[in-house]
């Protein structure tokens, strides 16, 4: 049975590569320049490196969480972090004409005016100091003289968190850095990409975990516990920063966008999919979590953090390119859909993203105390 | 290094866009034999972009192409250097061997001066292809030789007795969106001297 489900797992991120790779070649020029493929890739960067940072709680601060659930679950919560990277860094090489030469040109550049730079940099040493973490987590459950060296636990965990804040930082900038769109520019989506990152990270980390170990009443009461309280405190500070990010921008040329998104074409969605859902929902049914201990009620508000994530990113990233000024100041505006050619690329993403994730949680030794036995770099 | 600048007289174009036929063909020929368009424009495939814009309630043409900035962002967001200024000409110019069409460029241009190739996928910009070898060879781009108002020129600004620093000299010009900072060297001339 699990050697059945092994082998579909692997047939499906077959035909994902598949089928993002025809997306590729099928590839055409749109309106903007950045569509639905630089989406999918911010967002899946962001599940990753904002899942991170909740398992700093453990690895860092050594925050166990209630009945100490963060222990027992770090082992999937990294490999969901690692995971998650995977379809940000398909979507992105797709997004490229040279995929194949584009991370090593990149790398090997020394552009450090560009931020794009930055993130080839920071993504390969957030993948690897992940893994890192990964495998030390993995062997110190067989070897003693591992698991007494606290010190390189602590030392790869607070590396793995220093460069995840690089990376959402970094992530923020290049469009913060794009003076082109008046949305963008600024400081602000910095500290704004943090927080969503942790809502959407703890969010998919919570579907993962949650229905994976579903039979388990001790991991659904915690994790209903644990990852409710971190929507309730996250979804107020997202809240906050937002709400400073539109009203800040009334005071500059931001508001030729922001103004169509609050209350112009797009309010629409905005209101209900990034408020409602967003924010109210969430709140309500973190809050029903916490006070009931209702396991599906967390599970409904993680599915809307992930939901109203998507949404907000896509919000974010294309609907302030469609809305600019014209070299004479004059505010001009587009019209985009996706194409059929990035709907392929980012499904077949996400194939590949959820057969990796079972792939992975089938065959490592993710739970807790579990030695590894199948995997020689483990051993 | 040179400060070579396009300037465009908008008192004297009769916004007959010959100038933007006459880049299609010249720089992007097999397009134009093709009728293949610059999609990201819905336009011609031509590094000169026309605006239409309403002055008024008025309607007026704005046509742009790459300002060849002092301070370009799309060399600061190229992520591979493929971005750079040409020492031997000093134009913003584009080393394709480098360029992994990224886009960055494309987006970070406050003028909207980049589109992206449909067929081979890589930024294009104003000199074209066929119009740096013009320059190379001393003649001017085809957009200034075909322009029946005289509206346009290029030349070095730091060359004081070029025909563009003279037309500077002697009429009312701005750059466009100056307080982005990004320092444009292509002028706009309001009224000619």
């Amino acid at each position: 049975m699990r050697g059945l489900l092994l082998a579909t797992l692997l047939i499906a991120l077959v035909i994902g590569f598949a089928i993002a790779l025809y997306g590729y070649m099928v590839k055409e020029v749109h309106v903007i320049p950045w569509g639905l493929v630089v989406v999918g890739y911010t967002f899946f960067a962001l599940v990753a490196t904002g899942s991170s940072i909740v398992n700093s709680l453990f690895t860092v601060f050594h925050y166990r969480g209630p009945d100490g659930i963060l222990e027992k679950v770090i082992k999937y919560g990294v490999w969901f972090s690692l995971a998650s990277i995977v379809p940000a860094w398909i979507l992105i090489l797709l997004d490229l004409a040279k995929p194949l030469e584009g991370f090593f040109r990149i790398t090997f550049s020394l552009a450090l005016e560009s931020r794009i730079y930055w993130m080839a940099v920071l993504y390969a040493l957030f993948g690897i100091f992940l893994a890192l973490e990964l495998i030390y987590m993995i062997r110190s459950e067989v070897s003693e003289r591992l698991k007494s060296l606290k010190i390189l636990e602590l030392i790869l965990a607070s590396l793995v968190l220093l460069v995840t804040v690089l990376v959402h930082s970094n992530l923020g900038q290049v469009y913060g850095t794009m003076i082109s769109v008046p949305g963008w520019f600024g400081a602000h989506l910095a500290p704004l990409f943090i927080a969503s990152a942790v809502l959407i990270g703890a969010s998919g980390q919570a579907i993962y975990i949650s229905l994976y170990k579903w039979r388990d009443a001790m991991v659904k009461s915690a994790t209903t516990i644990l990852y409710s309280w971190v929507y309730v405190l996250v979804t107020l500070l997202y809240t906050f920063l937002l709400g400073w990010v539109i009203i800040t921008s009334w005071y500059s040329m931001a508001w030729i966008s922001w103004s169509e998104i609050v209350r112009g074409a797009f309010a629409l969605e905005f209101w209900v999919v990034e408020v409602l859902v967003g924010v109210v929902v969430v709140l309500a049914l973190a809050i029903y979590a916490i006070a009931r201990r209702s396991f599906t009620a967390m599970i409904l508000a993680s599915i809307a953090v992930f939901l109203a994530g998507f949404a907000s990113k896509y919000s974010l990233i294309i609907y302030h390119q469609l809305i600019t000024l014209s070299p004479s100041s004059f505010p001009m505006r587009s019209n985009y859909t996706p194409g059929s050619d990035e709907i392929l690329m980012l499904v077949g993403a996400v194939i590949v993203y959820i057969a990796l994730l079972l792939v992975g949680t089938l065959i490592l030794p993710l739970e807790y105390g579990e030695k590894p036995r199948r995997l020689w770099i483990f051993r | 290094m040179a400060r070579p600048a396009h300037l465009w007289d908008m008192s004297r174009c009769v916004a007959c866009m010959a100038c933007v036929i006459a880049c299609n063909t010249a720089n992007f020929p097999e397009y134009m034999r093709r009728g293949n368009p610059n999609p990201q424009w819905s336009w011609l495939a031509s590094n000169i972009r026309v605006w239409w814009i309403s002055v008024g309630g008025r309607p007026r043409v704005l046509l742009t192409q790459c300002m060849q900035c002092d301070n370009a962002p799309c060399v600061k967001a190229c992520p591979t250097k493929a971005s750079y200024y040409d020492p031997k000409t000093g134009l913003v110019t584009i080393d394709y061997r480098l360029c992994i069409g990224c886009k960055a460029c494309v987006v970070a241009c406050p003028y909207g001066a980049r589109w992206m190739d449909p067929e081979s996928h890589m930024p294009n910009k104003c000199l074209g292809p066929e119009c740096e070898r013009r320059i190379e060879n001393g003649l001017k781009p085809v957009c200034v030789t075909v322009c029946p108002a005289n509206a346009r020129d290029f030349g070095d600004l730091d060359d004081p007795e070029s025909s563009i620093s003279r037309r500077v000299r002697e009429s009312t010009t701005i750059r466009l969106r100056e307080e982005l900072g990004t320092k444009p060297r292509n002028v706009v001339v309001l009224r000619g001297g």
